[in-house]
């Protein structure tokens, strides 16, 4: 009904949509039915203290998680029941909040890993040679955008921290998604790297929607076109970002509940 | 030159020039064997992560399969020991179908609780003989032309075959397909999140090493003439994971050091005979197993990585130190950039 005529209007504006998505864990409900509509082509932040449920959405919308109940469509597609490998191969790709690279094989070979999936079936099972080069050019140039280019022969768990998260975005931009979920891209990294991250990010965003969890509010404020808060499972306001920095109910769950009021707060860092 | 293919020539220079060194064909021919077996292991536990300990059954039927389709079908070798890898595979896909979905411990205790239930298969079934397990199998005419009862050209069958299966499997590791499985055993999630369906390439993984733990098992039953209960019991599951670990599991030529290593151990130890130790008359052909545990833990407690694997590192680390004024170098001018 509801849901029906809203597709109808707009049939193609959002890319991706979560319906009643609930998840409990033993009775403990983590997620309450949040709804969700991810607009094409935007930067949606999901923020919100500790503990709000802002991972689990994302690893409900990837399918890292069953279901307790809800439905989840991407590209007016019906994907509740998919696998998480298969919604990756349509184009839904995460990344993790501690950062996940191949530790045991090269830089580059972590990018190539990531390139010559939707080749994998046509290519000879075997291909060795070919393989072995595929997409050198394609690879030096993602390494180039997260200056890892000097780095393309190290073994990617011998890198810096920084260093592991940019190659992580890297991997993810190389898998060529429609949607890239970034799980706390900057955290954990220094005050340089959070610009670097930013701003390819925001590079990343041309031609594709970026969801993200994020704590810093700086750099949310910066890029994001809509950002949902999350409170105990439930979404409490949605908007642009000078919308909820007035929102009393959103200042007030920030300084409530989390103590790292000094980070967590709208706007505090963004001088 | 690949990998792959330095380790094909090898096998065959050294198994070449091995009978000239003195070494009776049929014991090298044992050896290549569980090489093979060895090879089989690890190419699924040394690459996947995943311990099985129930490989034994693969080996165990396909020396089953392939002495009762030589002796009681007469059939050649070739197809004999076809008729064993398809078998494996058979078993592989539904042993790994019901255990890949589990990780860790539970993996390792389901499928050996599936190769206890082959084991007891083997006891019970009416073609393998039971206790006495199959007996005087012939090794056949190979393409029914040439005929394998000389040792040495038996050893020259299993030379050529064993060099080309370890090629094939080393091969499948340096294609995507190895990169994968390299990528699933070091963060399972992430190759999700890239699109791999990791159960399958898991799965696929296993039926492969089934299949050529079955045709290991195939030439050691045409070899010696023999498929008995030992073959699949859970004990040899337990020796080819030794021979492994000893080598260097996850290495690439780790699982044929470690397999020569412990069947020469064992044929020494066989025709060492009686020792005396202060006074106590020990029959050391009897207490191979003690001999072997106590270099498994020797193994464990000094030189974790196996044989290949310390030496790889080793080797490494030596490199490392050697081109360490380089890279400090290399440090200095990016601080001052």
């Amino acid at each position: 009904m509801s849901q029906a005529e809203r597709s109808r209007a707009a049939p193609n504006d959002c890319v991706l949509e979560a319906q009643g998505l609930r998840k409990e864990f033993r009775g403990f409900v983590a997620v309450a039915g949040v709804n969700l509509k991810i607009r094409r082509g935007s930067i949606h932040a999901l923020i919100g203290p500790n503990g709000a449920g802002k991972t689990t959405v994302f690893n409900l919308l990837t399918r890292f998680l069953p279901l307790s109940s809800g439905r989840i469509s991407f590209e007016s597609e019906d994907v509740t029941a998919l696998r998480p490998d298969q919604l990756a191969a349509r184009g839904l790709v995460r990344s993790f909040q501690i950062s996940a690279v191949f530790a045991n094989l090269s830089v580059a070979d972590n990018i190539r890993l990531a390139l010559q999936r939707p080749m994998l079936s046509a290519m000879r099972f075997w291909a060795g040679d070919k393989a072995a080069t595929f997409g050198e050019d394609r690879i030096s140039g993602l390494l180039g955008q997260v200056g890892l280019e000097s780095f393309a022969r190290e073994r990617a768990g011998d890198l810096p921290y920084g260093r592991k998260r940019a190659l992580e975005i890297a991997t993810t931009l190389a898998a060529d998604p429609k949607v890239m979920l970034l799980d706390e891209p900057t955290q954990g990294l220094g005050h340089e790297d959070v610009d670097r991250v930013t701003d390819l990010i925001r590079r990343a965003a041309q031609g594709r929607t970026v969801v993200m969890v994020e704590h810093n509010m700086k750099m949310v404020a910066q890029i994001a076109d809509t950002i949902t808060v999350l409170r105990r499972g439930e979404i409490i306001a949605e908007g642009a970002y000078q919308e909820l920095a007035e929102n009393p109910e959103v200042v007030e769950a920030y300084l409530g509940s989390n103590r790292r009021g000094d980070r967590s707060q709208p706007g505090a860092r963004a001088s | 030159m690949r990998t792959s293919t330095a380790i094909f020539l090898a096998i065959l220079t050294v198994g070449v020039a091995a009978p000239f060194g003195g070494l009776y064909p049929l014991f090298l021919t044992k050896c290549l064997a569980f090489a093979l077996f060895a090879c089989s292991f690890n190419f699924f536990t040394g690459n996947v992560g995943l311990l099985s300990i129930g490989h034994a059954a693969f080996f165990g039927l396909g020396a089953y399969v392939a002495g009762h389709a030589l002796k009681v079908w007469g059939i050649t070798p070739e197809l004999a020991l076809g008729l064993a890898v398809l078998v494996g595979a058979s078993l592989g896909f539904v042993m790994g179908g019901m255990a890949i979905r589990r990780q860790g411990i539970y993996f390792a205790m389901v499928t050996l609780a599936l190769a206890q239930m082959v084991y007891f298969f083997c006891l019970q079934a009416p073609f393998t003989g039971a206790e006495d397990g199959l007996q005087r199998i012939p090794r056949g005419r190979l393409f029914g032309l040439l005929l394998l009862d000389n040792d040495l050209v038996m050893y020259g069958f299993v030379l050529v075959s064993v060099a080309g299966a370890i090629w094939g499997l080393q091969r499948l590791m340096e294609a995507p397909f190895g990169q994968v499985m390299l990528a699933i055993r070091d963060n399972e999630p992430r190759a999700m999140s890239l699109g791999y369906d990791c159960r399958s390439y898991k799965l696929m993984a296993f039926v492969i090493s089934a299949s050529v733990a079955a045709f290991a098992g195939g030439l050691k039953a045409q070899t010696l003439g023999l498929a008995s209960l030992p073959d699949a019991h859970w004990t040899q599951s337990g020796n080819v994971i030794l021979m492994c670990l000893l080598g260097g599991l996850g290495t690439a030529v780790g699982p044929i050091v470690g397999a020569t290593f412990i069947v020469a151990l064992e044929g020494y130890l066989a025709d060492f005979g009686l020792i005396n130790i202060m006074g106590l008359t020990i029959d050391l052909s009897t207490k191979i197993p003690i001999v072997i545990g106590a270099i498994f833990m020797l193994c464990v407690l000094m030189f974790r990585k196996g044989i290949v694997g310390e030496i790889i590192d080793r080797t490494k680390q030596y490199l490392r130190n050697a081109q360490a004024p380089v890279a400090a170098k290399q440090v200095d001018t990016l601080l001052q950039k």
